[in-house]
């Protein structure tokens, strides 16, 4: 009750609509509502739920002794971690030696592993790594001695290597008693080649950040100047510069002050400020390619075809340790470059890990980040783990029930964080409930699980419930959301019907989704004769089309390279344009019912690249190009996009079903896969997605993999170790229940039905075939229009008036009202007691706690008439966090 | 240094002869203390050449008794740092650092200085990053240098000016009269201006602007921080007016061709409106103060109005007499590329990025005709000379033509593909206009094209035509002028943007003139040996000649005697057949005598006595005896005459010899005299070629010389002028200071005479208070 002051003071200022509307009732009522809701307003304006509840889970204890015994979690305002990154670092090995021992250095690691200089101006910098015996790395590049072999080939400033002549030779990197040796090739020492615009003076923009959407990236650029975004027009770029504005931007006859030089420099007023300093390499290069007469390339220039960030990882030991990253990039003609000083750094996580657009490293808070080196158009990161200073950390024993614990535990030991206890019985089976049917179990269930002595009965359960046709239901909902099925004017409300139950065919008769996927996009025939080719009329646009195909199966957003390649992924507009020519041979014929098209291969047609007007072949995304003459190119397609051995794929759709269950993506969101959004535990979504085709893509043998793992039933509870942890599924997460499922709950529980258009009476919101079907609490609490199929169009996030709909809404109360569930175990004979557990097991899967117990036998006496308070006691148990929330 | 502040002595007769000049209307007083000035002056500036001239700027910019003042100190770090956001135009906050009242009104968050007080000046909080937010935004920090300045301002009562400011004189521009239409009575040309470039640099930049005078054979070219004059029929550099505001992005003539204008500045930064008057070379004005570079302007007909406009979107039209803003036109929604006046005076046509035009009422600036129809940014624009008609040009690659009644578009024609960039009306009333395709054009108005010129090497940015010289003045973005006939399209030559600087011409001249001189030197030694070759060949002909004259003469004089030889010889043969005969008669007769007289003797001795027979017997044999003796005779002469014609047939073969000796020395000597004559000849037609040679070589070594000559003129020619010129600024600013002084004691004194007055008031009220006073003791003691 340590809270209840609080409770008061918030609902002093925050329940003043209800007790208007509750105005003539029973001083009683009020005093239990304080109680009850106080936190659910809390909830609500905190828009923070999951620590909300965390907060208010001590005043109202469980039975459970993990949670009831646990301090408040104070971390609220605490940073949560980040996006994580790949566990790429093989330096970062996980450790669990008694902290007790006095770390040791073990090796170092030199970073890269050979040095190509090529002509006058080439260098390349060395970054090296000492690696500790407790797995932690520190930065050695400073401290290291350089030794080379034959200074007429090579020389070198700290850890910067220039060529001198042609020829090879080797340099020795010493440091802390060990030495690597790496080969220095020297070519083309005294050649200069020409600046090339693209590949020299473009870059620079990059870096400086000129090019970027809030700068002159913007579609129609900045101040009067626009750039191509991150650069994806060089020649357009070529000509905006030199002779757009005729003598204005350069000046060649006096370079170095034209305004170009001077708005970089910061001379002349720039709303961008100074970006450039007169003595730095970029203004150089500038000023070099305005001396030569600010030429654009001839021909050609070779392609950047990679790029390398160094070193491959890091494990900094406490806050202010540094490391300097060195950035490669390849080139198509073979040739390489360090980049690191026109690389645009980013980093996932910048509470955890700063990153200097120099590319040093300073660790911050405990955490782990993603930090990344942008150059061209593609995207590199290393994984980076930020340690508390000298940190003493063991390894509990901690059981593993199958392959995910394992996966998870790997990583949770990489970062010094133990997970949490297993939650209790009554967590659990509100939990898996919610989960993989959308309900909450009865009064009995809850009784009979509790008493039942089986250790199976968790995993039993889970096979119970994965046979109930709610799961199905449950999943055709979370596919009509990926498809889009909607009526809208190109899709007739009969058309979507006939889609919806083309959906529910597949799932509920347990179609491997490959096949599915197959069916789907290589269908053709008239939309009510093959409903699967809706999937062609809910999107008629072949850019949008081959978006979608890409958002919802290979869970990456291409969107952005219609415009401009990339800026944080690997897709180019090629990329782009030449998975969007898949769909460029769709054809739309009418029907014989006006309402009905049919859909067909036209067997021709191209997409065009915007820039150069070319037609682009086909290709798949990040993977071959075709033959595909004479061919359905959708075919093709979804040959290979639904493979066993399509990783995208298969990862993409265990993503999905393991966000479904922990709230959270191993990749967040579930739709955004990209370079710079690493999965937090990428040999965990490779298991998965290699289980889910071992499987042959069937759910509910990846389901049950997931529930049945420890990890599936931690607690909420956190310990010190993971309570700032977010990404790494170290505790359970608290996850507002979604509004379909809520709405259903809240009827199944209050014994009422819901009417929907085209649906019989009783029927579950999760049933709604129709997109645009909906009600005004289904739209309070974010559920999906389909009108897009991104995953944000579910919005889980609690706002304030979710709340105000629960409290003074026409839901609650009015279900209450027409079920008359008190009325009825009233009439059953049960005891206002009886009643009480009742509720507090339908609401709350578990029987009242000692304390809930007495403080409402206070009311429950105080009170005139047992029913009022009792229906008092219902409203209020449906407006409480732990209701709303699933834990 | 030195060349800065002149030398002690330079300046000392400076003033000396500025005094001489007749300034006489300063007071003794001022006279007196002048040379004092003078003397300090020159000191000081003594002191500031030991000391190293960049330490003595950089160390302390402020020394601690100057004054730092806003008009000094703080404004020009204003403009660079926030001017882009608190302009006039912008009033970001609402706030506006381009004045000082408007600075001192402060902007939406209140006062933005507190006198004296830096550290509750909010300005200043938020330079220095005390406070947010941080100005400039996004940026860092102005440098310290700055900061302190404007402490050092503030904490000095933020003052605007120093009091004993003297205000840089402006010169005043004479009204014009006369319409475009008519030549004036006095062309404007340019006097002898300095031929150095403010800077030359590795390579020009784009051709931003071009300008013909209307009525004088001139072309003004923009470069950076200045304007190049060329005489457009010799296409020779004739003046450089220095521009150091930045770069130029619009010249135009003033109607008469008496005024060249120049707008322009430093991008992003400032930007201005300077005058000049093309007669003297003279800069008369300067106008505007934005806070961008200037990319469009024009003055009125009768030089009163200036109008200018640029990437702050406004045009500003000042009066030239006082340099006021008149008006401003706030309806251009991008960036006013281009500006002109009718050329009656009447209207003012402008043009913007966004492809407005319009047409304002030039006196106040009221709205008269609005244009549309261009799709894309206009470039330039240009009236017709009759004020009717107003041509367009185009980023959407037209030129369109627009009648000044309604607006409505006349004429459309897509003249440039990808952009035309320049045009301008001629006086003939047909369009010479540039692009992006690179090909200059003239067009009738009816959009048909009379003449297309050569490429340019690359996008066309400036054109102009020459009335004068009926020549297409054309620049483009590589920074090439080309001019070109326009009769018959013919690429006469180039006009440079980047000219090289005297000293550069007069080395080149000079290795030029060095270069002639070597190449000079062995072609007058060539040639005095060939003549030299020549004369003795003459003399040794002439001597053959002579020789074989002789020889010829010989030869005949041994013919005669061969002739005569001969001659002799035939009569010898002659007289030996006679005598040959003769005696072959006498031999054969003289045994018939001889028997005869024989007989005779043998008659006559047959009978003695007979006298006859004796007579005729002794005739007979005096007969025999004269034969005997003639046959004697004869053989004798016989004999002598063989031999005497073997004698003459030797001397005969003799004269023969050398007569054939003589005729092949006279064959040789003539075959050689033909040989020597052919030399002669050749050597003849050499020593011709030789002249002209050495004739041309010469004349580049005078041109040569000239050029040296010519450009060690105009260097001195500008050192003097520069001299001359801080010489005159020196003294005018000496000037100004006294005028300010004696105005400052001319003030004091005034004010010390009103307390004067005041004092003889107040004494004046005392004593008569006193006298009243008295006056009542009088009375009381009278009345006791």
């Amino acid at each position: 009750m340590l809270q209840r002051e609080s409770l008061m003071f918030r609902m002093n200022w925050t329940g003043a609509g209800k007790m208007k509307w509750r105005n003539g009732k029973r001083s009683g009522r009020l005093a239990l509502s304080l109680l009850l809701t106080g936190a659910a307003i809390a909830w609500s304006l905190a828009l923070a739920p999951a620590f909300a509840w965390a907060q208010e889970q001590p005043a109202a204890p469980s039975a459970d002794s993990a949670t009831a015994a646990a301090a408040p979690s104070a971390t609220a305002e605490t940073t949560p971690l980040g996006d994580s990154g790949p566990a790429s670092a093989s330096s970062a090995a996980p450790v669990s030696t008694p902290a007790a021992t006095t770390p040791s250095p073990t090796a170092i690691a030199v970073y890269p592993s050979s040095i190509q200089l090529a002509t006058v101006r080439d260098r390349q910098s060395l970054v090296v790594q000492l690696q500790w015996s407790n797995g932690v790395t520190t930065d050695a590049t400073t401290e290291a001695t350089y030794q080379i072999a034959d200074p007429a080939v090579a020389k070198t400033d700290g850890a910067t290597f220039f060529p001198v002549t042609d020829g090879t030779t080797k340099v020795t990197v010493a440091a802390h008693g060990f030495t690597v040796e790496v080969p220095i090739t020297v070519t083309q020492a005294t050649a200069d080649p020409p600046i090339s615009f693209a590949n020299d003076v473009m870059p620079v923009f990059s870096k400086a950040g000129c090019n970027t959407g809030s700068c002159h990236g913007a579609a129609r650029g900045k101040d009067g100047f626009r750039l191509s975004l991150y650069g994806f027009d060089p020649n357009g770029d070529h000509f905006r510069l030199t002779r757009d504005m005729l003598g204005r931007r350069i000046n060649l006859a006096v370079p170095e002050d034209c305004l170009l030089v001077n708005k970089a420099v910061g001379a002349v007023p720039h709303t961008g400020g100074g970006l450039l300093s007169r003595d730095s390499l970029h203004y150089q290069t500038l000023v070099r390619w305005l001396n030569v007469g600010a030429p654009n390339d001839t021909g050609p220039v070779p392609a950047v075809v990679g790029l390398e960030i160094f070193p491959a990882g890091a494990v900094l030991n406490g806050p202010d340790e540094k490391q300097q990253l060195t950035v490669r990039a390849k080139y198509a003609d073979g040739s390489d470059r360090d980049v690191t000083d026109l690389a645009y750094f980013m980093t996932s996580n910048d509470s955890s890990a700063l990153i200097s657009q120099e590319g040093l490293i300073t660790a911050q808070a405990r955490g782990e980040a993603f930090v990344m080196a942008r150059f061209d158009t593609h995207t590199e990161g290393i994984h980076v783990v930020v340690l508390p200073k000298d940190l003493e950390f063991s390894w509990p024993e901690v059981a593993e029930n199958n392959y995910i614990d394992t996966l998870i535990h790997n990583k949770l030991k990489k970062l010094r964080v133990i997970p949490s206890e297993v939650c209790g019985d009554e967590q659990f089976i509100r939990r898996v409930s919610l989960d993989i049917c959308g309900i909450v179990p009865t009064g009995d269930e809850v009784r009979a699980f509790l008493a039942d002595t089986d250790p199976q009965k968790r995993s039993k359960l889970i096979d119970r419930l994965l046979e109930r046709k709610e799961f199905v239901e449950l999943w055709v909902m979370k596919w009509s959301e990926l498809l889009q099925i909607r009526s809208t004017p190109q899709v007739s409300y009969k058309a979507t019907l006939l889609y919806y139950n083309w959906l529910q065919e597949r799932i509920s008769s347990n179609t491997p989704v490959d096949q599915m996927v197959r069916d789907l996009l290589g269908s053709e025939g008239g939309t009510f004769t093959n409903a699967a080719t809706n999937y062609y009329q809910a999107e008629q646009d072949t850019l949008k089309v081959a978006e979608n195909v890409a958002q919802v199966f290979l869970g990456t957003r291409i969107q952005c390279a219609q415009c401009h390649n990339h800026p944080f992924d690997r897709w180019t507009m090629n990329d782009y344009y030449q998975f969007a020519a898949f769909f460029s041979q769709v054809g739309r014929k009418a029907g014989t019912d006006p309402r009905e098209t049919i859909v067909f291969n036209r067997g021709g047609g191209e997409v065009n690249h915007p820039v150069t007007g070319q037609p682009m072949p086909p290709k798949y995304l990040g993977g071959s190009q075709p033959d595909t003459a004479g061919q359905d190119r959708r075919k093709l397609l979804a040959g290979w996009l639904a493979a066993k051995d399509n990783e995208m794929f298969t990862q993409n759709l265990a993503n999905i079903v393991w966000a479904h269950f922990f709230g959270r993506g191993i990749v967040n969101e579930v739709d955004d896969v990209r370079v710079s959004n690493p999965p937090s535990n990428p040999e965990l979504l490779a298991a998965l997605g290699k289980k889910f085709a071992e499987y042959n893509f069937d759910f509910k043998s990846v389901v049950r993999d997931i529930c049945n793992s420890r990890t599936y039933q931690l607690d909420t509870q956190t310990n010190p170790t993971n309570e700032s942890d977010l990404n790494n599924f170290s505790h359970a997460q608290l996850r507002r229940i979604r509004a379909e499922v809520l709405l259903d709950v809240i009827s199944q529980i209050t014994e009422t039905q819901n009417k929907f258009r085209g649906l019989p009476t009783g029927a579950r919101a999760v049933q709604i075939a129709d997109g645009n079907t909906s009600t005004y609490f289904l739209n309070t609490f974010g559920r999906a229009t389909r009108e897009t199929v991104c995953s944000c169009e579910v919005k889980m996030e609690p706002n304030l008036s979710q709340a105000l709909h629960l409290i003074n809404g026409d839901t609650v109360q009015q279900k209450i009202q027409q079920g008359q569930v008190i009325d009825k175990l009233l009439a059953a004979g049960k005891s206002p007691e009886d009643v009480i557990a009742e509720l507090y097991l339908r609401c709350r899967s578990r029987f009242p706690l000692d304390a809930e117990l007495t403080a409402l036998r206070a009311g429950l006496a105080e009170a005139p008439e047992p029913k009022v308070f009792l229906e008092d006691l219902f409203w209020s148990l449906l407006n409480s966090p732990e209701f709303v929330f699933n834990h | 240094m030195m060349q800065r502040f002149g030398t002690p002595s330079s300046l000392h007769n400076a003033f000396l002869s500025w005094l001489a000049s007749g300034l006489a209307f300063l007071s003794c007083f001022a006279v007196a203390n002048f040379f004092a000035v003078a003397n300090c002056f020159a000191v000081a500036s003594c002191f500031a050449v030991e000391g190293d001239p960049l330490t003595t700027l950089t160390s302390d910019p402020l020394p601690d008794e100057e004054k730092v003042t806003f008009e000094d100190h703080a404004l020009p770090i204003f403009r660079a740092r926030c001017a882009a956001c608190h302009n006039p135009d912008k009033k970001s906050g609402g706030l506006d650092l381009s004045t000082y009242t408007n600075l001192m009104e402060g902007g939406s968050s209140g006062s933005s200085i507190e006198p004296g007080d830096p550290d509750s000046s909010y300005l200043y909080s938020l330079v220095t990053h005390d406070q947010e937010p941080y100005m400039p935004p996004g940026n860092n920090k102005i440098p310290d240098a700055e900061i302190s300045v404007l402490k050092k301002w503030i904490a000095g009562g933020a003052l605007e000016t120093k009091s004993s400011k003297a205000k840089p004189k402006k010169k005043a521009i004479g009204a014009a009269t006369g319409s475009s239409l008519e030549r004036p009575e006095i062309v404007a040309q340019p006097p002898h201006l300095p031929l150095e470039p403010v800077l030359h640099t590795p390579r020009p930049g784009c051709v931003h602007a071009l300008a013909t005078s209307p009525w004088a054979p001139l072309i003004a070219v923009a470069a950076p921080q200045q304007v190049l004059l060329y005489n457009s029929t010799s296409l020779q550099l004739v003046g450089v007016l220095e521009f150091p505001e930045g770069q130029p992005n619009v010249l135009k003539f003033s109607r008469t061709g008496q005024l060249l204008l120049a707008g322009g500045g430093r991008d992003g930064a400032s930007g201005k409106v300077v005058i000049w008057d093309v007669s003297s070379g003279e800069r008369l004005t300067e106008i505007g103060a934005e806070v961008d570079s200037v990319l469009s302007a024009d003055i009125s007909l009768d030089h009163s109005l200036v109008a200018l406009g640029g990437p702050q979107k406004v045009v500003r039209v000042y009066s030239t007499a006082d340099g006021a803003l008149r008006y401003e036109i706030r309806k251009h929604t991008e960036w006013v590329t281009t500006i002109a006046f009718s050329p009656d005076g009447v209207l003012l046509a402008s043009g913007d990025r966004n492809g407005g035009v319009f047409v304002w009422e030039a006196d106040t600036g009221n709205p008269y005709l609005e244009m549309r129809g261009h799709t894309d940014r206009i470039m330039d624009l240009s009236w017709r000379l009759d004020s009717n008609l107003l041509a367009t040009a185009s980023q959407d690659a037209t030129i369109r033509t627009w009648e000044m009644e309604n607006g409505a578009q006349v004429k459309s024609w897509a003249a440039h593909p990808g952009g035309a960039t320049s045009l301008e009306f001629n006086r003939a009333g047909n369009l010479v206009s540039n692009g992006r395709d690179r090909l200059p054009k003239i067009w009738n108005q009816n959009g048909e094209a009379l003449k297309q010129f050569a490429a340019l090497s690359d996008v066309g940015t400036a054109v102009a035509y020459c009335d004068e010289t009926a020549r297409v003045i054309a620049g483009d973005w590589l920074g090439q002028v080309q001019v070109f006939a326009e009769a018959d399209g013919a690429q006469l030559g180039s006009l440079s943007p980047n000219p090289r600087p005297l000293a550069a011409l007069l080395a080149e001249a000079e290795q030029q003139l060095a270069a002639a001189t070597a190449a000079h030197q062995p072609l007058a030694e060539q040639f005095a040996g060939q003549q030299k070759q020549l004369n003795e060949l003459q003399t040794t002909l002439a001597t053959a000649v002579t020789n074989r004259q002789s020889m010829m003469t010989a030869v005949t004089q041994l013919e005669q005697q061969v002739a005569a030889a001969q001659q002799q010889l035939q009569v010898r043969v002659g007289e030996q057949a006679a005598w040959q005969g003769e005696l072959d008669q006498k031999t054969k007769l003289k045994p018939e005598l001889q028997g005869l007289a024989e007989k005779a003797v043998a008659v006559a001795a047959l009978s003695p006595g007979d006298a006859e027979l004796q007579a005729a017997a002794t005739q007979l044999d005096a007969k025999l005896k004269q034969t005997e003796a003639r046959m004697s005779e004869l053989a004798t002469a016989l004999a002598q005459n063989v031999e005497l014609r073997g004698k003459l047939e030797g001397e005969l073969k003799a004269v023969g010899d050398q007569l054939a000796m003589q005729r092949g020395q006279l064959d040789e000597a003539g075959k050689q005299i033909a040989a020597w004559e052919q030399q002669q000849a050749g050597l003849d037609a050499a020593l011709k070629e030789r002249q002209v040679a050495l004739q041309q070589a010469e004349a580049i070594r005078s041109a040569a010389q000239a050029a040296v000559s010519r450009w060690n003129g105009e260097i001195q020619f500008v050192n003097g002028l520069k001299q001359l010129l801080v010489e005159r600024q020196t003294a005018e600013q000496l000037v100004g200071e006294r005028m300010t002084a004696q105005q400052a004691i001319e003030q004091e004194l005034a004010a010390v005479q009103q307390r004067l007055d005041a004092a003889k008031a107040a004494v004046g009220e005392a004593t008569t208070g006193q006298e009243s006073v008295e006056q009542r003791i009088r009375t009381l003691k009278g009345m006791q």
